[in-house]
């Protein structure tokens, strides 16, 4: 079999959150999966990653994620995820999922997409350089517009909260245990996972679930433990690449507190300048057709006149 | 922010914002005249939208509070998110079952004071799955479903209406559903893996009811109102496609359950 991801950056294996819960998932249980990292995701049927696919020709490929844990689960893997959970773990796994996909998705969303100064300083930037040129600005805004559809009738300030609450109620749950469902990973750690090493790690400038993320430490220390034993960063160029994002994300931010310092005189002088543009104009035409009409400028039509003469 | 600016309602945002506010500061009034508004729940009301409103009124009886329902044509128009039902207390409006459950929390009223962070994260785990899961399979069933929309939906949605908005109506809101289910990537689904998801649903909370008498134990809490409510709206309503009956029939416990909770609070 073979997954198709996202490219990762910032020390992740993927950037995007759903890929990184399949690569989790199929990690967890030592799958002999080939990982592609590819920028073509028009050859998904979905049009997205992740996408599993079964060279050998047997079966659809794979987007949903309870399909693809399904998979792993039959498939004879080495190990079997969620393979010693009792029926009311496995229920809670189940119901902790949508409590993610509730809670904390829309938020991790509007973070990432959403949210114009971050959707403008990091994902644009980042998925514009990774894909070619005509299709990079229809995929971002296609996928923008998805999010914001979504999102569409959510208050921020409620899915702000709500997805706070939710990483509290994470932490509370996760408690001092190294994973959430005794010390194997489960499907429900990949899914936690995903969404918190993307938060963790992706330099953003309007921050406020980073923030509240690293305030808890038991989640940190989670997300960390699950990249060094099952996902280790092997790129090198990483260092080089993190000062890049580090300066962008400050540059950001330099400028949205300068905007915050400031909004009025932009208002004051945004005004003024328009008045100005247009007064000029208008002046110079005036004066345009005061010259015209006193003689000063002399339009001739010449050209005009010569072939009446000569018939 | 960036939603409310490009967002196709900004009034609703700037509404449910005003109530917000003055939440906090209503809260502490009192408890007078409290009335839930749904719609006409035999003829209008939705499978989702019944249980909804089920849910809510469960909610009030669990936690003794009066109420009083007024059953109005128009309620998804005054509602302050669109959405069914709403709260009136005293010049305060609040919409949807979790919207109402915070604000009474916020009154001091709490049917899960009693749990541990623990055992509340998992209560919010159970009430995000019957809120997203179970309403989603409700409404692929209701909208999705061809004979489903054709003999109950479109004439139930049109009851209020006179022609030509019988006919138009009931398309275009279609239309707009279709739409949400498909932004979940559930529109594209076929009805058996809607069904395998019921399946999981219903085998989820069955087996953490397990053999006791409320999701979290001996106590009624909120996860089992807003149960309750769906469980009972699924069992009663008449549908062309009895699949999702069928589902649930085989989990006894939950069926236990609803008929334990409706003798409990609506048969005294």
């Amino acid at each position: 079999m073979e997954l198709d991801i996202w490219p990762g950056d910032f020390g992740l294996p993927s950037i995007d959150v759903s890929c990184l819960h399949f690569l989790a998932c199929s990690k967890f249980c030592a799958s002999p999966i080939t990982y592609v990292t590819s920028t073509a995701p028009w050859n998904s049927p979905t049009g997205e990653y992740p996408v599993c696919v079964d060279r050998k020709g047997k079966g659809k490929p794979i987007c949903d994620f309870d399909k693809f844990v399904e998979e792993l689960r039959t498939n004879g893997q080495a190990v079997v995820i969620d393979g010693g959970l009792t029926p009311k773990e496995k229920a809670q796994i189940d119901a902790f999922a949508c409590f993610l996909q509730q809670r904390l998705q829309p938020a991790v969303n509007h973070t990432l997409w959403a949210d114009d100064l971050n959707y403008h300083t990091t994902t644009h930037y980042w998925y514009t350089s990774k894909l070619s040129f005509p299709y990079n600005l229809y995929y971002v805004e296609r996928r923008r517009k998805r999010v914001l559809r979504t999102l569409a009738n959510k208050n921020v300030n409620q899915m702000m909260l709500d997805a706070l609450q939710a990483l509290n109620m994470l932490s509370a749950k996760l408690g001092d245990n190294k994973y959430f469902y005794g010390d194997k990973p489960t499907s429900l750690d990949a899914l936690v996972f995903g969404y918190l090493a993307v938060l963790l790690r992706v330099p953003l400038p309007n921050d406020r679930l980073q923030v509240h993320l690293s305030a808890c430490p038991n989640l940190v220390r989670f997300v960390e433990l699950i990249i060094s034993i099952y996902l280790p960063s092997t790129d090198s160029k990483q260092s080089k690449s993190n000062t890049f994002w580090q300066t962008r994300v400050a540059k950001a931010i330099k400028q949205k507190e300068a905007s915050a310092a400031q909004p009025k005189e932009e208002e004051a002088e945004d005004l003024p300048i328009r008045d100005a543009i247009l007064f000029g104009l208008g002046a110079l035409t005036l004066s345009l057709i005061f010259a015209v009409h006193s003689g000063i400028i002399e339009i001739q039509m010449e050209e005009e006149e010569n072939p009446i003469v000569k018939d | 922010m960036a939603t409310t600016s490009s967002s196709s309602t900004p009034h609703r945002h700037l509404i449910s914002d005003l109530v917000a506010s003055t939440l906090s500061m209503n809260a502490d009034s009192e408890w007078i005249d409290a009335l839930l508004f749904t719609p006409f729940l035999t003829e209008q009301a939705l499978l989702y939208e019944y249980a909804d409103c089920l849910a809510a009124q469960t909610f009030f009886r669990m936690a003794g509070l009066p109420y009083q329902l007024r059953q109005r044509p128009n309620v998804d128009f005054i509602s302050p998110t669109g959405k069914v039902p709403f709260l009136k207390l005293n010049n305060v409006l609040v919409a949807e079952f979790t919207g109402i459950v915070d604000f009474v929390a916020q009154k001091g009223v709490k049917l899960s004071a009693h749990l541990t962070e623990v055992q509340l994260a998992e209560m919010m785990a159970h009430m995000s799955m019957i809120d997203l899961l179970l309403r989603n399979i409700e409404i692929y069933v209701v909208w999705r479903h061809d004979e489903t929309f054709s003999k109950i939906t479109s004439s139930r949605v049109a009851s209020v209406f006179h022609w030509p908005l019988t006919v138009i109506l009931p398309r275009l809101k279609r239309r707009e559903m279709i739409g949400y289910l498909d932004d979940q990537d559930w529109a594209t689904k076929s009805m058996d893996e809607v069904l395998e998801a019921a399946d999981r649903a219903f085998r989820s909370l069955s087996s953490q009811l397990g053999s006791c008498e409320f999701l979290m134990g001996d106590k009624p809490t909120e996860a089992d109102a807003l149960l309750f409510g769906h469980l009972y709206s699924i069992m009663t309503t008449q549908l062309p496609c009895h699949d999702l009956q069928n589902l649930l029939k085989k989990y006894n416990n939950l069926l236990d359950f609803t008929t334990r909770v409706e003798r409990e609070f609506f048969k005294r």
